[in-house]
């Protein structure tokens, strides 16, 4: 394939980024000084705090995976599934009061321990809290890549398993573990970068700013001080610092080739037979249908609360307007993201630069840690020396919210485009197969279930954005995210959960919609 | 009839207006789907603003314009005797509100900027962006006196420790209290760092404490459940039962009365007294309605705007309406002293308090 559509795609992504920072930069500052202590120890708990909720992320992501992958065919699987990819795109502040709600001091659980005598505190409110939310947002983000690697294992590893006889810890070692292996790079670091610039979820449940994110600085610096340049400076930091940990660590625990044969139809584990790993995979269901889906269960009880609040044209105004700028900035992500990892792939198997190739992954995770103030500042100030803000609005809200989905698209049309190139690569190229018919016969089998699951996920993180709107919009988009921070605004914390209820059903319905168009979950075996 | 300059200068902004979903028409389904947003959002406004008559852009937050908020209700008052269409801009909160001002310079669209406070006006009206508002302001109902040259106050509060009187039976009767009782309620505040009630906080007890408030922070640090970016999330987990108090207004339980008929919120009214939130509006320096613009604020402090405010935005008006306050507002226990620290001294050491507030928590 072509690498243009790929060097345009790192090409905009580098543009945009630089014409924000070049933007905050000139829009002049106080000059006062940085107290370069204070950053540090910011950067320091963010470090902390991002490193922990990593690493946890990524056990228990993988355990959910390696028991969804064993457990192929049970009644509500794939609503399960659902459920678990709807919680990675939830809202900052929907996953807070979801946090609270169950495990806060008149939560589910403090309520159930009040009732029997005991006393149960306010424990949620520092790094624990910060590490439940980011393990609710990131451990089935982390699941759902493991599931797709581990779904693309081929039929003749399984067969040659089932051949040998392997005892369940041998399947493990010999073909979980080199595709968990593989494929945690890239989701630590897409993790890594999600939690390091995580902001509200870090302030509401931190407990006090001994637990705080260098975000915070970013935001008072353009809001309360309304220093532009100290912003740029700031966010520089938080990009710089992010990549001198990533670029190390993408080098060291890099993707390695994987020596699959060529496969056929996926077939039967040999392990599930395994009735202590019956056990387990239930337990791990259990723990994580806890950490996960009971959070987002609050959500449902408090939203049925105020249901009735629905019925309103200003809702549905609110969800047309949501998926107006969602459908377009997922198409877009999803776009950008095929042409980068094409890209990607052609400097890794073609040109033999991995390190070239690593590069242009890490630039499509790096923009995570990009700050949408100091970015939407920043564009804004630029582009308002061309052209009315306000008139190109609707596109510049796409255009940067499809970029800021970018590192998840990446992160899931990357692997089964190198798969592809592993598995068909030789036999695409001695068939001369090229263009469009190369894409249909090798790529599509592959990518089409996590192309479209890329999709639901871009189109529902940009359904759920709020900050980049309000520095291009004249107020009037007024998207389901901002509705609910309305009605909470406003007092009418009911109304906010309903609103919260429905965008949380909205992001669900999406997933569903993908897997099923995709023919269920990818690790089934058909 | 209207001078020729402000006529012109109304049909670019109503054509960008009106035409900001076509050059979107030709093309495929996605382009139908933006088209349809922009259309969408355009039914949502009321008026498209219309070539004859001359424009009064108001820049203001989100919830003021809001459903919920006072926005409707001004701008039909406003517009039945102005001759003029007003057109509010909103951001999502007064912090975005002053960034954009700032970063648009003097080629702002904006005429009016409503909704900034203390500590916003010191960021905003040190810029060299505003003019002098020229109105007497006499008839004003504030428990301090306001002689601001720039910005004319429309509502003000003040900031309080809200609680559930059925849960706490026997709240502080002073901040010092609060403070020192080491058995005392566990309380939520904001963040100083990003939000405005968390800077009034912050203020209120450099007031109180002065030199030793550093230390009373230490001594309520144990107590302080969590420190959130902004209100509404502090208010929120509140009212799910996450503390025993929370930093509000003295004004929150009136709503609870009167939407919810809830009487349990009360605010705990301390000896010291209590710090003030002035909510203010200016005239741009760069306008080109610069009289549309005054007799805008001159408006502001009559009661057909006044008049929405209690029960739009939650906070007592700059100037109490003829007909009196809402029977729950009158009926609210006030504070003996108020507090409201100048713009310039908050200008000068917001930085320095901050990291004193970070070091004194961090104990």
């Amino acid at each position: 394939m072509s690498r243009l559509p790929g060097c345009l795609a790192l090409a905009l992504l580098i543009g945009v980024v630089a014409l924000g920072f070049i933007g905050l930069l000139s829009a002049g500052g106080s000059g006062a000084a940085i107290d370069w202590g204070y950053v540090w120890s910011l950067v320091r708990i963010s470090l902390i705090q991002a490193g922990l909720s990593t690493a946890v992320s990524l056990v228990l992501g993988a355990a959910l995976a390696l028991a969804l992958a064993r457990r192929s065919r049970f009644r509500g699987r794939m609503l399960l599934i659902a459920g678990f990819n709807a919680a990675t795109v939830l809202p900052a502040i929907v996953t807070v009061f979801a946090i609270v709600a169950l495990f806060g001091r008149s939560g589910w659980i403090g309520e159930a321990a009040r009732a029997v005598g005991l006393d149960y505190g306010s424990w949620v409110y520092g790094l624990d809290g910060v590490l439940l939310a980011h393990i609710l947002l990131n451990a089935p983000l982390a699941a759902r890549v493991f599931l797709a690697g581990l779904g693309a294992v081929s039929a003749e590893e399984w067969r040659l398993a089932a051949q040998l006889g392997m005892p369940p810890g041998s399947v493990f070692r010999f073909i979980d573990w080199p595709v968990l292996r593989r494929e945690a790079a890239g989701v630590a670091a897409l993790m890594f970068l999600a939690c390091f610039s995580s902001f509200a979820i870090v302030l509401a449940l931190g407990g006090g700013p001994r637990v705080s994110t260098l975000e915070v600085a970013i935001y008072e610096a353009v809001r309360f001080e309304a220093d532009f340049s100290r912003a740029a400076v700031l966010a520089l930091v938080q990009v710089g610092a992010c990549a001198a940990i990533l670029l190390p660590a993408l080098i060291l625990f890099g993707r390695r080739m994987s020596e699959a044969p060529p496969g056929g139809v996926a077939a039967m584990r040999p392990d599930i037979g395994s009735q202590r790993l019956r056990l387990l995979d239930g337990a791990i269901l259990v723990l994580m249908g806890f950490l996960v889906l009971v959070p987002m269960a609050t959500i449902a009880v408090g939203g049925v609360a105020s249901l009735a609040s629905l019925a309103d044209g200003a809702v549905l105004v609110a969800m047309l307007t949501s998926l107006a700028i969602g459908v377009p900035a997922g198409a877009l992500s999803v776009a950008l993201a095929l042409g980068l990892a094409t890209l990607a792939r052609d400097l890794r198997l073609r040109l033999l630069r991995p390190g070239l190739a690593d590069l242009t992954g890490a630039a499509a995770t790096l923009i995570l840690v990009v700050s949408p103030i100091a970015l939407s500042a920043g564009l804004f100030v630029m582009i308002r020396q061309w052209v009315n803000p306000f008139a190109v609005g609707i596109p510049l809200v796409i255009l940067v919210n499809g970029l800021m989905a970018l590192p998840f698209t990446y992160r899931q049309v990357e692997p089964p485009l190198l798969l592809a190139a592993e598995r068909f690569g030789r036999l695409g190229d001695s068939l001369g197969l090229r263009g469009f018919g190369r894409l249909r016969l090798v790529e599509w089998p592959l990518l089409r279930a996590p192309l479209l699951v890329a999709l639901a996920m871009a189109t529902a993180l940009s359904l759920g954005d709020l900050g980049v709107a309000s520095f291009f919009g004249r107020g009037e988009l007024v998207t389901l995210p901002v509705l609910l921070h309305e009605r909470l605004g406003s007092y009418r914390v009911a109304e906010a959960g309903s609103v919260a209820l429905l965008l949380t059903l909205l992001v669900a319905g999406l997933f569903l919609l993908a897997q099923r168009v995709s023919g269920g979950s990818i690790a089934r075996p058909r | 009839m209207l001078p020729q300059p402000i006529a012109a200068r109304c049909i670019p902004a109503a054509f960008v207006r009106a035409g900001a979903g076509s050059p979107y028409r030709k093309g495929h389904a996605m382009n139908h789907l933006r088209a349809g947003a922009a259309a969408l959002a355009l039914a949502l406004t009321p008026a498209v603003a219309s070539a004859q008559a001359p424009t009064l852009t108001v820049y203001t937050y989100s919830s003021f314009a809001g459903a919920y908020g006072p926005g409707a209700a001004v701008k039909t008052a406003f517009e039945a005797e102005c001759g003029c269409v007003l057109e509010w801009v909103t951001t999502e909160d007064a912090g975005t509100l002053v960034a954009r001002l700032l970063l648009e310079g003097p080629s702002t669209g904006a005429d009016i900027v409503l909704g900034l406070d203390t500590g916003l006006m010191a960021a905003a009206g040190t810029s060299g962006l505003f003019a002098p508002h020229g109105l007497a302001l006499d008839g004003l109902d504030l428990p301090i006196e306001w002689t601001d040259a720039t910005f004319v106050p429309f509502d003000w509060g003040w900031f309080a420790f809200v609680y559930d009187s059925t849960a706490l039976a026997a709240p502080p009767q002073s901040l010092e209290e609060l403070v020192r009782d080491p058995n005392g309620p566990m309380v939520i505040i904001e963040d100083p760092r990003t939000s405005s009630p968390g800077l009034g906080l912050l203020l209120w007890m450099k007031n109180v404490f002065g030199d030793e408030a550093a230390d009373a922070w230490a001594a309520l640090a144990p107590r302080i459940v969590t420190v959130t970016r902004g209100w509404s999330e502090a208010y929120g987990l509140f009212l799910d039962g996450e503390a025993d108090m929370v930093l509000s207004y003295t004004t929150s339980p009136a709503y609870h009365i009167i939407a919810e008929d809830e009487t349990k919120y009360r605010a705990a009214i301390f000896a010291e007294g209590h710090e003030m939130q002035v909510e203010v509006a200016g005239i741009v320096a760069s306008t080109d309605q610069p009289d549309l613009a005054r007799q805008f604020l001159a408006f502001m402090t009559t009661d057909a705007f006044q008049s929405a405010i209690p029960e739009g935005n939650w906070m007592y008006p700059a100037a109490d309406p003829a007909g009196g306050l809402p029977a729950v507002f009158a009926d609210l226990p006030r504070p003996a002293t108020s507090f409201l620290m100048p713009p310039e001294s908050v200008q000068a050491n917001r930085r320095t308090w901050i990291d004193e507030w970070i070091a004194a928590l961090a104990r």
